[in-house]
Protein backbone atom coordinates (compact mmCIF):
# COMPACT_ATOMS: atom_id res chain seq x y z
CA UNK A 1 0.00 0.00 0.00
CA UNK A 2 2.86 2.32 1.16
CA UNK A 3 6.04 2.54 0.08
CA UNK A 4 9.01 1.29 1.53
CA UNK A 5 9.90 4.92 2.16
CA UNK A 6 6.83 6.10 3.67
CA UNK A 7 6.30 2.69 5.90
CA UNK A 8 9.68 3.41 7.60
CA UNK A 9 8.86 7.13 8.04
CA UNK A 10 5.26 5.88 9.74
CA UNK A 11 6.79 5.29 12.80
CA UNK A 12 8.30 8.52 13.46
CA UNK A 13 5.63 10.63 12.56
CA UNK A 14 3.36 8.72 15.09
CA UNK A 15 5.47 9.71 17.62
CA UNK A 16 5.26 13.27 16.18
CA UNK A 17 1.57 13.12 16.67
CA UNK A 18 1.38 11.81 19.77
CA UNK A 19 3.78 14.44 21.30
CA UNK A 20 2.36 17.25 19.99
CA UNK A 21 -1.12 16.33 21.25
CA UNK A 22 0.26 15.98 24.80
CA UNK A 23 2.20 19.25 24.54
CA UNK A 24 -1.00 20.92 22.97
CA UNK A 25 -3.30 19.26 25.67
CA UNK A 26 -0.96 20.25 28.77
CA UNK A 27 -0.90 24.14 27.29
CA UNK A 28 -4.46 24.22 27.34
CA UNK A 29 -4.69 23.27 30.90
CA UNK A 30 -2.05 25.35 32.38
CA UNK A 31 -3.01 28.20 30.37
CA UNK A 32 -7.46 28.46 30.65
CA UNK A 33 -8.28 26.42 33.94
CA UNK A 34 -8.17 27.40 37.70
CA UNK A 35 -6.20 25.64 39.79
CA UNK A 36 -9.09 23.46 41.56
CA UNK A 37 -9.94 21.74 38.30
CA UNK A 38 -5.93 21.26 37.80
CA UNK A 39 -6.33 17.98 40.15
CA UNK A 40 -9.31 17.01 38.27
CA UNK A 41 -8.40 17.84 34.52
CA UNK A 42 -4.58 16.10 35.32
CA UNK A 43 -6.85 12.78 36.53
CA UNK A 44 -8.67 12.55 33.14
CA UNK A 45 -5.58 13.66 31.40
CA UNK A 46 -3.79 10.92 33.11
CA UNK A 47 -5.96 8.17 31.85
CA UNK A 48 -5.85 9.91 28.50
CA UNK A 49 -1.81 10.12 28.39
CA UNK A 50 -1.80 6.47 29.86
CA UNK A 51 -4.20 5.30 26.65
CA UNK A 52 -2.41 7.72 24.41
CA UNK A 53 1.10 5.78 25.16
CA UNK A 54 -0.68 2.35 25.15
CA UNK A 55 -1.51 3.65 21.60
CA UNK A 56 1.38 4.89 20.69
CA UNK A 57 3.46 1.49 21.80
CA UNK A 58 0.70 -0.22 20.26
CA UNK A 59 1.92 1.68 17.03
CA UNK A 60 5.12 1.41 17.52
CA UNK A 61 5.19 -2.66 17.70
CA UNK A 62 2.92 -3.02 14.85
CA UNK A 63 5.62 -0.72 12.59
CA UNK A 64 8.20 -3.13 14.44
CA UNK A 65 6.81 -6.70 13.75
CA UNK A 66 5.96 -5.34 9.67
CA UNK A 67 9.60 -4.15 9.61
CA UNK A 68 10.78 -7.35 11.42
CA UNK A 69 8.64 -9.56 8.53
CA UNK A 70 9.96 -7.19 5.59
CA UNK A 71 13.62 -8.66 6.81
CA UNK A 72 12.67 -12.14 7.16
CA UNK A 73 11.26 -12.04 3.71
CA UNK A 74 14.75 -10.19 2.27
CA UNK A 75 16.98 -12.92 4.50
CA UNK A 76 14.42 -15.96 3.08
CA UNK A 77 14.38 -14.56 -0.33
CA UNK A 78 18.25 -14.51 -0.13
CA UNK A 79 19.16 -17.44 1.28
CA UNK A 80 16.82 -19.17 -1.80
CA UNK A 81 18.64 -17.21 -4.34
CA UNK A 82 21.79 -19.08 -2.69
CA UNK A 83 20.47 -22.33 -2.98
CA UNK A 84 19.07 -21.95 -6.36
CA UNK A 85 22.02 -20.83 -7.83
CA UNK A 86 24.26 -23.18 -5.87
CA UNK A 87 22.39 -26.31 -6.84
CA UNK A 88 22.41 -24.88 -10.84
CA UNK A 89 26.22 -24.45 -10.48
CA UNK A 90 26.30 -28.24 -8.81
CA UNK A 91 23.96 -29.41 -11.69
CA UNK A 92 25.92 -27.71 -14.59
CA UNK A 93 29.11 -28.26 -13.08
CA UNK A 94 28.63 -32.04 -13.23
CA UNK A 95 28.25 -32.02 -16.93
CA UNK A 96 31.05 -32.49 -18.91
CA UNK A 97 32.93 -29.28 -20.77
CA UNK A 98 32.44 -30.80 -24.29
CA UNK A 99 29.00 -32.81 -24.79
CA UNK A 100 27.43 -34.37 -27.84
CA UNK A 101 23.85 -33.06 -27.84
CA UNK A 102 22.86 -34.63 -31.15
CA UNK A 103 23.70 -36.63 -34.08
CA UNK A 104 22.18 -36.39 -37.66
CA UNK A 105 22.53 -38.85 -39.93
CA UNK A 106 20.75 -38.30 -43.74
CA UNK A 107 19.33 -42.14 -44.30
CA UNK A 108 17.49 -40.20 -48.02
CA UNK A 109 18.22 -37.37 -50.55
CA UNK A 110 16.08 -37.40 -53.67
CA UNK A 111 16.12 -34.03 -55.99
CA UNK A 112 13.26 -32.54 -54.04
CA UNK A 113 13.65 -33.95 -50.53
CA UNK A 114 15.25 -35.94 -47.86
CA UNK A 115 14.80 -38.37 -44.67
CA UNK A 116 16.66 -37.37 -41.72
CA UNK A 117 17.18 -39.34 -38.62
CA UNK A 118 18.02 -37.00 -35.73
CA UNK A 119 19.37 -38.66 -32.21
CA UNK A 120 19.19 -36.58 -29.18
CA UNK A 121 21.37 -37.14 -26.21
CA UNK A 122 21.04 -36.37 -22.51
CA UNK A 123 23.18 -33.85 -21.14
CA UNK A 124 25.88 -36.66 -19.29
CA UNK A 125 25.64 -38.27 -22.95
CA UNK A 126 22.95 -40.92 -23.11
CA UNK A 127 21.02 -41.22 -25.50
CA UNK A 128 17.23 -39.58 -24.87
CA UNK A 129 15.38 -40.56 -28.35
CA UNK A 130 15.99 -40.91 -31.96
CA UNK A 131 13.66 -39.14 -34.55
CA UNK A 132 13.46 -39.58 -38.24
CA UNK A 133 11.84 -36.55 -40.53
CA UNK A 134 11.07 -36.08 -44.61
CA UNK A 135 11.65 -32.81 -45.10
CA UNK A 136 11.53 -30.46 -48.48
CA UNK A 137 14.75 -28.97 -49.75
CA UNK A 138 18.07 -29.74 -49.55
CA UNK A 139 19.47 -28.59 -45.83
CA UNK A 140 18.80 -29.46 -42.53
CA UNK A 141 18.54 -26.58 -39.79
CA UNK A 142 18.34 -28.07 -36.13
CA UNK A 143 17.63 -25.24 -33.90
CA UNK A 144 18.88 -25.21 -30.01
CA UNK A 145 17.99 -23.10 -27.23
CA UNK A 146 20.93 -21.96 -25.35
CA UNK A 147 21.89 -20.36 -21.77
CA UNK A 148 25.78 -18.92 -22.11
CA UNK A 149 26.59 -18.80 -18.11
CA UNK A 150 28.74 -15.36 -16.59
CA UNK A 151 32.34 -15.76 -17.52
CA UNK A 152 32.78 -16.11 -13.94
CA UNK A 153 30.65 -18.65 -13.54
CA UNK A 154 32.06 -20.52 -16.59
CA UNK A 155 35.85 -19.87 -14.80
CA UNK A 156 34.01 -21.45 -11.67
CA UNK A 157 33.73 -24.75 -13.81
CA UNK A 158 30.11 -24.32 -14.63
CA UNK A 159 28.81 -25.78 -18.18
CA UNK A 160 26.77 -23.47 -20.95
CA UNK A 161 23.45 -25.14 -21.14
CA UNK A 162 21.67 -26.46 -24.92
CA UNK A 163 18.43 -27.57 -25.35
CA UNK A 164 17.09 -29.00 -28.80
CA UNK A 165 13.94 -27.25 -30.01
CA UNK A 166 13.10 -27.22 -33.75
CA UNK A 167 14.25 -28.66 -36.86
CA UNK A 168 13.32 -27.41 -40.10
CA UNK A 169 14.87 -27.07 -43.50
CA UNK A 170 16.18 -24.39 -46.16
CA UNK A 171 12.54 -24.52 -47.83
CA UNK A 172 10.26 -25.17 -44.49
CA UNK A 173 10.18 -22.00 -42.23
CA UNK A 174 11.39 -22.50 -38.63
CA UNK A 175 7.39 -21.92 -37.42
CA UNK A 176 6.21 -25.17 -39.72
CA UNK A 177 9.55 -26.94 -38.58
CA UNK A 178 9.28 -30.03 -36.11
CA UNK A 179 9.28 -29.42 -32.46
CA UNK A 180 12.02 -31.83 -31.03
CA UNK A 181 11.40 -31.99 -27.37
CA UNK A 182 8.24 -30.30 -26.05
CA UNK A 183 7.18 -28.39 -22.72
CA UNK A 184 5.89 -32.07 -20.82
CA UNK A 185 9.41 -33.52 -21.84
CA UNK A 186 11.50 -31.05 -21.02
CA UNK A 187 11.90 -32.16 -17.63
CA UNK A 188 12.24 -35.61 -18.37
CA UNK A 189 15.27 -34.31 -20.59
CA UNK A 190 16.99 -32.18 -18.18
CA UNK A 191 16.58 -34.60 -15.55
CA UNK A 192 17.11 -38.39 -17.36
CA UNK A 193 20.57 -38.95 -15.88
CA UNK A 194 20.46 -37.12 -12.53
CA UNK A 195 22.06 -40.47 -11.38
CA UNK A 196 25.13 -39.20 -12.79
CA UNK A 197 24.61 -35.82 -11.55
CA UNK A 198 26.11 -35.70 -7.83
CA UNK A 199 25.38 -34.05 -5.14
CA UNK A 200 21.60 -33.33 -5.78
CA UNK A 201 18.91 -35.19 -4.59
CA UNK A 202 15.30 -35.29 -6.57
CA UNK A 203 14.02 -31.67 -4.64
CA UNK A 204 17.17 -30.06 -6.17
CA UNK A 205 16.79 -31.56 -10.03
CA UNK A 206 13.14 -29.82 -9.20
CA UNK A 207 14.38 -26.84 -8.11
CA UNK A 208 17.21 -26.32 -11.21
CA UNK A 209 14.60 -27.67 -13.83
CA UNK A 210 12.27 -24.73 -12.32
CA UNK A 211 15.20 -22.35 -12.22
CA UNK A 212 15.96 -23.37 -16.34
CA UNK A 213 12.08 -22.79 -16.81
CA UNK A 214 12.23 -19.41 -15.63
CA UNK A 215 15.24 -18.33 -17.27
CA UNK A 216 14.02 -19.35 -21.09
CA UNK A 217 10.71 -17.66 -20.16
CA UNK A 218 12.06 -14.35 -18.81
CA UNK A 219 15.48 -13.10 -19.65
CA UNK A 220 15.48 -10.41 -16.49
CA UNK A 221 15.49 -12.77 -14.12
CA UNK A 222 17.94 -15.04 -16.29
CA UNK A 223 20.38 -11.85 -16.14
CA UNK A 224 19.55 -11.13 -12.63
CA UNK A 225 20.83 -15.06 -11.86
CA UNK A 226 24.05 -14.56 -14.02
CA UNK A 227 22.83 -16.37 -17.34
CA UNK A 228 24.95 -14.11 -20.00
CA UNK A 229 22.46 -14.34 -22.85
CA UNK A 230 19.67 -16.81 -23.97
CA UNK A 231 19.67 -17.26 -27.29
CA UNK A 232 18.17 -20.18 -30.17
CA UNK A 233 20.88 -21.32 -32.28
CA UNK A 234 19.81 -22.86 -35.50
CA UNK A 235 22.73 -24.57 -37.14
CA UNK A 236 22.60 -26.03 -40.47
CA UNK A 237 24.43 -28.10 -43.21
CA UNK A 238 23.44 -29.72 -46.88
CA UNK A 239 22.16 -32.74 -46.38
CA UNK A 240 24.80 -35.35 -48.15
CA UNK A 241 23.72 -38.98 -48.03
CA UNK A 242 25.22 -41.54 -45.33
CA UNK A 243 26.99 -38.40 -43.55
CA UNK A 244 26.76 -37.80 -40.26
CA UNK A 245 26.87 -34.31 -38.18
CA UNK A 246 27.43 -33.83 -34.56
CA UNK A 247 26.18 -30.80 -32.67
CA UNK A 248 28.46 -30.17 -29.56
CA UNK A 249 28.07 -28.11 -26.43
CA UNK A 250 31.38 -25.85 -26.03
CA UNK A 251 31.75 -25.17 -22.32
CA UNK A 252 32.31 -21.29 -23.57
CA UNK A 253 30.67 -20.05 -26.72
CA UNK A 254 28.28 -21.72 -27.64
CA UNK A 255 27.49 -24.98 -29.90
CA UNK A 256 28.87 -26.40 -33.11
CA UNK A 257 27.88 -29.01 -36.15
CA UNK A 258 31.41 -31.47 -36.98
CA UNK A 259 30.96 -33.42 -40.20
CA UNK A 260 32.01 -37.22 -38.53
CA UNK A 261 34.57 -38.20 -40.34
CA UNK A 262 35.68 -41.73 -41.45
CA UNK B 1 72.26 -13.49 -91.73
CA UNK B 2 70.21 -16.48 -91.39
CA UNK B 3 72.77 -17.48 -88.75
CA UNK B 4 72.01 -14.16 -86.62
CA UNK B 5 68.51 -14.61 -86.92
CA UNK B 6 68.25 -18.07 -85.55
CA UNK B 7 69.97 -15.88 -82.54
CA UNK B 8 67.05 -13.37 -82.21
CA UNK B 9 64.83 -15.97 -82.51
CA UNK B 10 66.16 -17.68 -79.49
CA UNK B 11 66.29 -14.57 -77.82
CA UNK B 12 62.79 -13.39 -78.35
CA UNK B 13 62.22 -16.95 -77.15
CA UNK B 14 63.87 -16.41 -73.83
CA UNK B 15 62.17 -13.27 -73.42
CA UNK B 16 58.78 -15.02 -73.45
CA UNK B 17 59.98 -17.67 -71.65
CA UNK B 18 61.13 -14.97 -68.83
CA UNK B 19 57.94 -13.19 -68.97
CA UNK B 20 55.75 -16.32 -68.15
CA UNK B 21 58.06 -17.67 -65.67
CA UNK B 22 57.83 -14.29 -64.03
CA UNK B 23 53.59 -14.51 -64.10
CA UNK B 24 53.58 -18.22 -62.17
CA UNK B 25 55.90 -16.81 -59.95
CA UNK B 26 53.69 -14.34 -58.90
CA UNK B 27 50.91 -16.13 -59.42
CA UNK B 28 52.28 -18.99 -56.91
CA UNK B 29 53.68 -16.46 -54.18
CA UNK B 30 49.99 -14.90 -54.38
CA UNK B 31 48.42 -17.84 -53.92
CA UNK B 32 50.85 -19.59 -51.37
CA UNK B 33 49.16 -18.49 -48.06
CA UNK B 34 51.23 -19.31 -44.62
CA UNK B 35 47.92 -20.37 -43.17
CA UNK B 36 49.23 -20.55 -39.30
CA UNK B 37 50.65 -16.91 -40.03
CA UNK B 38 47.76 -16.09 -41.28
CA UNK B 39 45.63 -17.68 -38.33
CA UNK B 40 47.87 -16.39 -35.87
CA UNK B 41 46.21 -12.50 -36.31
CA UNK B 42 42.55 -13.58 -35.36
CA UNK B 43 41.11 -12.78 -31.92
CA UNK B 44 39.94 -15.27 -29.64
CA UNK B 45 36.48 -13.38 -30.23
CA UNK B 46 35.37 -10.54 -31.93
CA UNK B 47 32.16 -8.75 -32.78
CA UNK B 48 31.40 -8.68 -36.84
CA UNK B 49 27.79 -7.09 -36.23
CA UNK B 50 25.85 -5.69 -33.98
CA UNK B 51 21.70 -5.34 -34.66
CA UNK B 52 18.75 -2.85 -33.29
CA UNK B 53 15.19 -3.78 -34.00
CA UNK B 54 11.65 -2.51 -34.00
CA UNK B 55 8.29 -3.22 -35.27
CA UNK B 56 5.61 -2.38 -37.77
CA UNK B 57 2.61 -3.28 -38.96
CA UNK B 58 3.75 -7.63 -38.79
CA UNK B 59 7.38 -6.43 -40.34
CA UNK B 60 10.24 -6.69 -38.16
CA UNK B 61 12.38 -4.01 -38.94
CA UNK B 62 16.19 -4.27 -38.70
CA UNK B 63 19.21 -2.53 -38.78
CA UNK B 64 22.40 -4.16 -39.11
CA UNK B 65 25.94 -2.47 -38.42
CA UNK B 66 29.25 -4.21 -39.32
CA UNK B 67 32.53 -3.54 -37.47
CA UNK B 68 35.89 -4.32 -38.43
CA UNK B 69 38.16 -6.62 -36.49
CA UNK B 70 39.35 -2.55 -34.60
CA UNK B 71 35.55 -2.28 -33.95
CA UNK B 72 35.16 0.15 -36.57
CA UNK B 73 31.85 0.73 -37.72
CA UNK B 74 32.13 -0.44 -41.61
CA UNK B 75 28.80 -0.69 -43.34
CA UNK B 76 25.13 -1.04 -42.55
CA UNK B 77 22.13 -3.23 -43.96
CA UNK B 78 18.55 -1.71 -42.99
CA UNK B 79 15.59 -3.86 -44.03
CA UNK B 80 12.27 -5.46 -42.88
CA UNK B 81 10.99 -8.66 -43.43
CA UNK B 82 7.92 -10.68 -42.15
CA UNK B 83 7.59 -12.41 -38.85
CA UNK B 84 7.73 -12.34 -35.12
CA UNK B 85 12.05 -13.58 -34.42
CA UNK B 86 15.23 -12.62 -36.69
CA UNK B 87 17.43 -15.21 -37.52
CA UNK B 88 20.96 -14.28 -39.12
CA UNK B 89 22.88 -16.48 -40.56
CA UNK B 90 26.38 -16.90 -40.08
CA UNK B 91 29.17 -19.01 -42.77
CA UNK B 92 31.62 -20.59 -40.22
CA UNK B 93 34.49 -22.39 -41.53
CA UNK B 94 36.98 -24.35 -39.72
CA UNK B 95 40.69 -24.31 -40.76
CA UNK B 96 43.60 -25.25 -38.11
CA UNK B 97 41.40 -25.79 -35.31
CA UNK B 98 40.12 -22.23 -35.65
CA UNK B 99 37.25 -20.73 -36.68
CA UNK B 100 36.32 -18.06 -39.47
CA UNK B 101 32.80 -15.94 -39.37
CA UNK B 102 30.98 -14.10 -42.38
CA UNK B 103 27.48 -13.15 -41.89
CA UNK B 104 25.15 -13.77 -44.74
CA UNK B 105 21.79 -13.93 -44.96
CA UNK B 106 18.69 -12.80 -43.10
CA UNK B 107 15.35 -14.85 -42.49
CA UNK B 108 12.37 -14.94 -39.76
CA UNK B 109 10.40 -17.68 -38.08
CA UNK B 110 7.88 -17.33 -40.93
CA UNK B 111 9.94 -16.72 -44.13
CA UNK B 112 12.30 -19.73 -44.66
CA UNK B 113 15.94 -19.69 -45.40
CA UNK B 114 15.77 -19.98 -48.94
CA UNK B 115 13.74 -16.90 -49.62
CA UNK B 116 16.29 -14.81 -47.08
CA UNK B 117 18.14 -11.86 -47.87
CA UNK B 118 21.46 -11.81 -48.43
CA UNK B 119 23.97 -9.07 -46.20
CA UNK B 120 27.10 -10.28 -47.32
CA UNK B 121 27.75 -7.95 -49.90
CA UNK B 122 26.92 -5.03 -47.85
CA UNK B 123 30.34 -5.63 -45.97
CA UNK B 124 32.58 -6.34 -48.66
CA UNK B 125 35.16 -3.97 -49.11
CA UNK B 126 36.88 -2.89 -52.35
CA UNK B 127 41.02 -3.00 -51.78
CA UNK B 128 42.31 -2.01 -54.96
CA UNK B 129 40.06 -3.51 -57.00
CA UNK B 130 39.61 -6.94 -54.66
CA UNK B 131 36.59 -7.13 -53.16
CA UNK B 132 37.43 -8.01 -49.16
CA UNK B 133 35.07 -9.11 -46.33
CA UNK B 134 35.47 -5.96 -44.66
CA UNK B 135 34.62 -7.46 -40.88
CA UNK B 136 38.19 -9.60 -41.28
CA UNK B 137 40.14 -6.17 -42.29
CA UNK B 138 42.89 -4.36 -39.52
CA UNK B 139 45.33 -2.01 -39.59
CA UNK B 140 47.51 -4.93 -39.06
CA UNK B 141 46.92 -7.56 -41.56
CA UNK B 142 49.58 -7.96 -43.99
CA UNK B 143 49.18 -9.28 -47.68
CA UNK B 144 49.81 -12.82 -46.17
CA UNK B 145 46.66 -13.12 -43.73
CA UNK B 146 44.45 -11.25 -46.62
CA UNK B 147 45.03 -13.41 -49.62
CA UNK B 148 43.83 -16.38 -47.04
CA UNK B 149 40.79 -14.49 -46.38
CA UNK B 150 40.29 -14.00 -49.67
CA UNK B 151 40.35 -17.48 -50.63
CA UNK B 152 37.67 -18.60 -47.98
CA UNK B 153 35.54 -15.64 -49.09
CA UNK B 154 35.82 -16.30 -52.98
CA UNK B 155 35.21 -20.01 -52.33
CA UNK B 156 32.08 -18.90 -50.01
CA UNK B 157 30.94 -16.76 -52.90
CA UNK B 158 31.29 -19.45 -55.34
CA UNK B 159 29.43 -22.19 -53.47
CA UNK B 160 32.55 -24.38 -53.60
CA UNK B 161 33.17 -24.15 -49.56
CA UNK B 162 33.31 -27.94 -49.84
CA UNK B 163 36.25 -28.35 -51.55
CA UNK B 164 38.08 -25.19 -49.36
CA UNK B 165 37.19 -27.20 -45.91
CA UNK B 166 35.27 -30.44 -44.66
CA UNK B 167 34.28 -28.47 -41.79
CA UNK B 168 32.06 -25.52 -42.29
CA UNK B 169 28.08 -24.89 -41.56
CA UNK B 170 25.54 -22.55 -40.84
CA UNK B 171 24.81 -21.00 -37.90
CA UNK B 172 21.26 -19.08 -37.65
CA UNK B 173 21.28 -17.25 -34.36
CA UNK B 174 18.10 -15.62 -32.80
CA UNK B 175 16.67 -13.70 -29.76
CA UNK B 176 14.04 -15.90 -28.31
CA UNK B 177 11.69 -13.55 -27.69
CA UNK B 178 8.64 -12.56 -30.04
CA UNK B 179 9.49 -9.09 -31.41
CA UNK B 180 6.51 -7.03 -30.09
CA UNK B 181 8.58 -7.37 -26.68
CA UNK B 182 11.75 -6.45 -27.95
CA UNK B 183 13.16 -3.03 -27.20
CA UNK B 184 13.73 -1.08 -30.22
CA UNK B 185 16.42 1.26 -28.48
CA UNK B 186 18.48 -2.52 -27.28
CA UNK B 187 21.47 -3.11 -29.27
CA UNK B 188 22.18 -6.40 -29.45
CA UNK B 189 25.99 -7.66 -30.08
CA UNK B 190 26.98 -11.21 -31.70
CA UNK B 191 29.92 -12.44 -30.49
CA UNK B 192 31.90 -14.81 -32.64
CA UNK B 193 34.37 -17.56 -30.57
CA UNK B 194 37.32 -17.70 -32.73
CA UNK B 195 38.93 -21.00 -30.93
CA UNK B 196 35.00 -22.40 -30.26
CA UNK B 197 33.28 -21.89 -33.00
CA UNK B 198 29.80 -20.63 -31.37
CA UNK B 199 27.72 -17.33 -31.82
CA UNK B 200 26.28 -15.43 -28.79
CA UNK B 201 23.91 -12.40 -28.93
CA UNK B 202 24.51 -10.11 -25.86
CA UNK B 203 22.13 -7.37 -25.12
CA UNK B 204 24.84 -4.43 -24.51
Amino acid sequence: MFSNKVQSLLPILALAVIFISFYVYFSYIVKFHPEKKIVKTLYIGKNIVIALLLLAAIAVVYFISINIYKTYLTVTETINNINEVRMLKTFVKNLSVQRVLASIIITDLTESDFEVKVSLYTLSGELFKSLSFRLPGKEFYIDFTILNFDYLFIEQGANNLAIPAVLFSDIIAYADGFELIDESELKNYLTADNKYIYGLNDKDIDAAYNFIKKAINDPVFAKSKGVRSIIGSALHHSAHKGEVYKVFLQNTGGINLVTEEF
Amino acid sequence: MKKYIWLIAILLLLIVAGFILKLTYNFVIQSRVNIEKALALLTEEFTPVKMKLSSSDGQINFQLKFYDQQNNNIAAYNDSITGNRLFVDFYIVKIEGKNLFFPYLVYSDIVPPSMGKKIYESYEKNFDGILFPGIYSSDNMDDNFMNFILQVWKAIKSGNIDFFSTQYHGNAVHLLNDIDRIDPNSVYSFICHTEKGGIEIVQQ
